[in-house]
């Protein structure tokens, strides 16, 4: 089997679109070629990176949480935190349980509905009713 | 455009440095009639060590048809190309990797589109020219033009993207600069507002000497930051009905036609106004947070008093989850307004997500059993920052419920609430923050009660044509319609003829449009655009092709060829470019939302500001206080009369003319209300814009600093604290200038 490819040999292999491949290298995700422009070369790494990208991507991960993946491999699947990068924005929902303590939810990425969040809400309270009880 | 690059110099826009290689957009629009023409020059600059390829989204208004690209890059402008789609993207690619620069355009969902520009060298610019065109209808009396600037975070599940992004990014801590000239030539071209809070700027009369070059009237200039919708606005002409005849360039007996017309119905129709069953759904998700959020509380109270007694109704938030505040439909009485005022200004954005879709289940499933709940409308007031709206779509256009859409926000996204009004026969407006809502929520409430006219077909008096592009399956009677057709020049007489159903009663009616012949290339591809998309698929490529339309069957490309020793070397670096968004507005000199004492004291530090600030102010005080005497000049024509003013004293006499006589009350609120200080450094903010660029720099900071010019300025007064002030100067050129000022 040949372990030196040229781009568009990388692009029959895995059934990924070129300008995905070159996404990927840009990313990071995959490791630069040897060599400039169409004399390129990439090796069997390369394309044993882009089969295990497409693999993850195929699954439903992110590729954030593959970045995350690739950089801690001995890491769960479940735990892989997401990054929050500057600038970046999320919707907070903060819910004021008293007096100087507020809960901040970003629901959309703890994945928690309105019942849950209210249970939650409750159960704090309830936690700290018992902490501060004599 | 020299001057304009010195007036967005002047606006002092605030644009922190960012790494990305982006550095914002000038450029024109015309209004010609219907039709609005774009052409916006995105600026690249790589400012580091590699080479680039950059990647950014950007949204193009619902309707607009992009007509073509130019890549301008070391003095050499080439023209775009329309291409397959696949070998557009190899042709990328190839220039990529032999070390040119090509530029790539595609075409996404919601009329987005997807710019890539690779192998942009360290020190290099580029200029990137999109040209685009859509056609401006009236609706409900109004006619509107939306340039979108950003795209604001879509909340919901992301689209799974195994490439490139789907979706553009957000980034609070960038701010890029956009700038345009506007040159409009439409009826009453003097009442155009700009509701969107920018400081669209009228330039003046030639024959008044300024620093800054001076076209023609019905022209405009804008400086601003690319964090919310351009917004345009003018009253709809006198005659709506008119065509355009458009014949390719090279002698055919082919044209393209492109209507709008209203159906010759009696008064008595027209002015029907019938009873409604109104389901309210208000958005309530994160992202209406401030300014939307306001716009919503007031328009959804409005909404409710514009029921009549007995009609039923239904009141209900969405978020991530929907909370009804009514229990199914109840009965509206004019006596429950202030109860529901009260329980209106407890609505927040607090429910976290947008499910619309939930929401819009919820609506169709309510009803009662004796009312005729089938025929309900919906009235949604959201930003419509949602994801998979295309099952909502197809449910709406098999319902019995109309949806009607108020857009509101900074960056309301147009193309999917509009998508949700068509499939239902409703409608959708887009309400920037600084327009008067509740006059858009009226318009919309009397789209509801209006007759509707189903089964509209329409044909050419000779009934030969082409094609002929459907008009809406169902759409209030007294509406505006458009039409779309290719068809043998011989054919058109002037005529339509369409037929349609009224109240159950067929009908026939024939339109007589006044007809425009024109070979606008624009108009030509807006019609060969609508009549693509109703092609089966295998189709579609070639025709987009022929006619030069972007589609997703098609790209724009054009490759800069590089001189074989200056080629770029390895793979670029990605830069990928995300959006503003609404949320730094505060980074701005004058926010819409600013209160009356920040907007006077930034204007101190930023002269030029005074306009914006005068407009943002008298448009405030007009939308909440009864009009009184006559608004007969605009502020931007005061302003122009001040700065007219051919002396110093003549400026004075014209300030205190203003304060003790007869004008716009705004203006003289200005004035009257602020107190001596202010009064002060309103003269002084007028004086440093008005001698910007004739006298030395110390001249301006000793003008600030000058306690005693803070004072009620008379006239006799101000001019005798100047003079003193003369002395303490050093000479230069600028004294004859000023001397000759102070002559009386």
């Amino acid at each position: 089997m040949a372990t030196v490819f040229s781009l568009q040999q990388l692009v029959e292999l895995t059934g990924l679109p070129l300008r995905t491949i070159r996404y990927y290298i840009q990313l990071g995700l995959v490791d630069r070629p040897e060599g400039e422009r169409r004399t390129a070369t990439y090796h069997q790494q390369h394309l044993q990176q882009l089969l295990s990208i497409k693999q993850w991507s195929d699954a439903g991960l992110s590729l954030e949480r593959i970045r995350g993946l690739i950089a801690n491999p001995q890491q769960v699947l479940s735990h892989l935190p997401e990054q929050a990068l500057p600038g970046s924005i999320a919707v907070i929902r903060q819910i004021t349980l008293m007096q100087g303590l507020t809960l901040n939810v970003d629901a959309h990425s703890a994945q928690v509905s309105e019942e849950q969040l209210q249970a939650l809400a409750r159960a704090v309270l309830a936690a700290w009713q018992d902490i501060k009880a004599p | 455009m020299k001057w304009l690059s010195e007036l967005s110099a002047h606006t002092q826009i605030e644009t922190a440095p960012h790494k990305n290689a982006f550095k914002g957009i000038d450029g024109t629009l015309e209004l010609k009639g219907p039709l609005a023409e774009v052409s916006l020059n995105f600026s690249y600059e790589n400012t580091g060590d590699d080479d680039l390829e950059l990647h950014l989204i950007f949204p193009l208004a619902a309707d607009a048809v992009l007509l073509g690209v130019d890549l301008e890059i070391n003095d050499e402008v080439l023209l775009g190309k329309i291409l397959p789609a696949d070998t557009a993207e190899q042709d990328y690619e190839d220039a990529i990797s032999e070390g040119n620069t090509p530029v790539l355009i595609e075409r996404l969902p919601e009329n987005q589109i997807r710019m890539q520009l690779g192998n942009l060298m360290p020190e290099e610019k580029a200029v990137v020219t999109l040209r685009y065109a859509q056609w401006v209808s009236p609706k409900s009396g109004e006619c509107k033009f939306t340039l979108p600037t950003t795209i604001a975070p879509r909340f919901g599940a992301q689209p799974i993207s195994h490439g490139l992004p789907q979706q553009a990014s957000q980034d609070a801590l960038v701010a890029y600069p956009i700038s345009l000239y506007v040159k409009s030539n439409i009826e009453h071209h003097r009442d155009l507002t700009c509701p969107s809070g920018h400081n669209l700027t009228a330039l003046a009369d030639p024959a008044i000497e300024y620093n800054y070059r001076l076209p023609a009237r019905g022209e405009y200039c804008f400086c601003g930051l690319m964090n919310r919708d351009l917004v345009i606005t003018w009253q709809s002409p006198s005659t709506v009905g008119q065509a355009l005849l458009i014949s390719p360039d090279q002698p055919s007996d082919h044209a393209a036609l492109l209507a709008q017309f209203e159906l010759p119905i009696s008064a008595d129709l027209r002015q029907q106004s019938n009873p409604v069953t109104l389901k309210l759904l208000i958005d309530c998700s994160g992202s209406m947070a401030g300014d939307s959020m306001v716009a919503a509380r007031e328009g959804a109270l409005h909404a409710l008093t514009q029921l009549r007694d007995g009609e039923h109704f239904a009141v209900s938030l969405f978020g991530s989850s929907v909370e009804p505040m009514t229990q199914g439909l109840q009965v509206w009485s004019s006596k429950n307004r202030a109860s529901w005022r009260r329980a209106l200004a407890n609505v927040d954005a607090t429910l976290g997500g947008t499910e619309m879709e939930l929401a819009l289940k919820h609506c169709l499933a309510m009803g009662d059993a004796n009312l005729e709940s089938s025929g309900s409308d919906i009235l949604l007031i959201t930003d419509g920052q949602v994801n998979h709206i295309d099952a909502m779509v197809k449910k709406l256009s098999k319902a019995k419920h109309r949806v009607f859409a108020i857009g509101v926000g900074h960056a309301p996204a147009e193309t999917q609430l509009a998508a949700l009004a068509l499939a239902s026969g409703g409608e959708c407006l887009l309400v920037s923050p600084g327009e008067d809502l509740r006059v858009n929520i009226e318009r919309l409430m009397s789209r509801m009660r209006a007759a509707q006219v189903r089964d509209l077909q329409v044909l050419l008096a000779d009934n030969e044509a082409h094609w002929l592009a459907d008009l809406p399956q169902r759409a209030p009677a007294n509406g505006v319609f458009q039409l779309y057709g290719l068809l043998n020049r011989s054919s058109w007489n002037g005529q339509l003829i369409v037929s349609g159903n009224i109240q159950g009663k067929n009908q026939l009616w024939r339109v007589t449009l006044p007809t425009q012949n024109t070979t606008s290339a624009a108009a030509s591809t807006l019609v060969h655009y609508q009549r693509v998309t109703t092609l089966p698929a295998k189709q579609q490529a070639a025709y987009a092709q022929s006619y030069g339309l972007l589609t997703k069957h098609t790209r724009l490309l054009c490759v800069y060829e590089r001189a074989e020793n200056k080629k770029a070397g390895s793979m670029p670096v990605l830069d990928d470019i995300p959006h503003m968004t609404h949320l730094t507005m505060t980074r701005m000199r004058l926010s819409p939302s600013a209160s009356y004492d920040e907007c006077f004291m930034e204007m101190l530090d930023s002269p030029m500001a005074l306009p914006q600030y005068l407009e943002l102010n008298i448009a405030k005080r007009e939308r909440h206080s009864a009009p009184r005497g006559t608004h007969a000049e605009s502020p931007s024509a005061l302003i122009s009369w001040l700065s007219a003013a051919p002396s110093l004293e003549v400026l004075c006499e014209r300030m205190t003319h203003m304060e003790m006589e007869g004008l716009p009350e705004a203006f003289r609120n200005v004035l009257c209300v602020a107190d001596d200080e202010r009064r002060g450094q309103l003269i002084l903010a007028w004086l440093t814009w008005l001698f910007d660029k004739h006298l030395p720099p110390q001249f301006e900071r000793l003008l600030h600093e000058w306690e005693s010019v803070y004072e009620l300025a008379s006239p006799r007064r101000l001019m005798n604290a100047l003079t003193r002030l003369q002395k303490q100067l050093p000479t230069g050129p600028w004294l004859t200038e000023f001397n000759s000022r102070l002559k009386h």
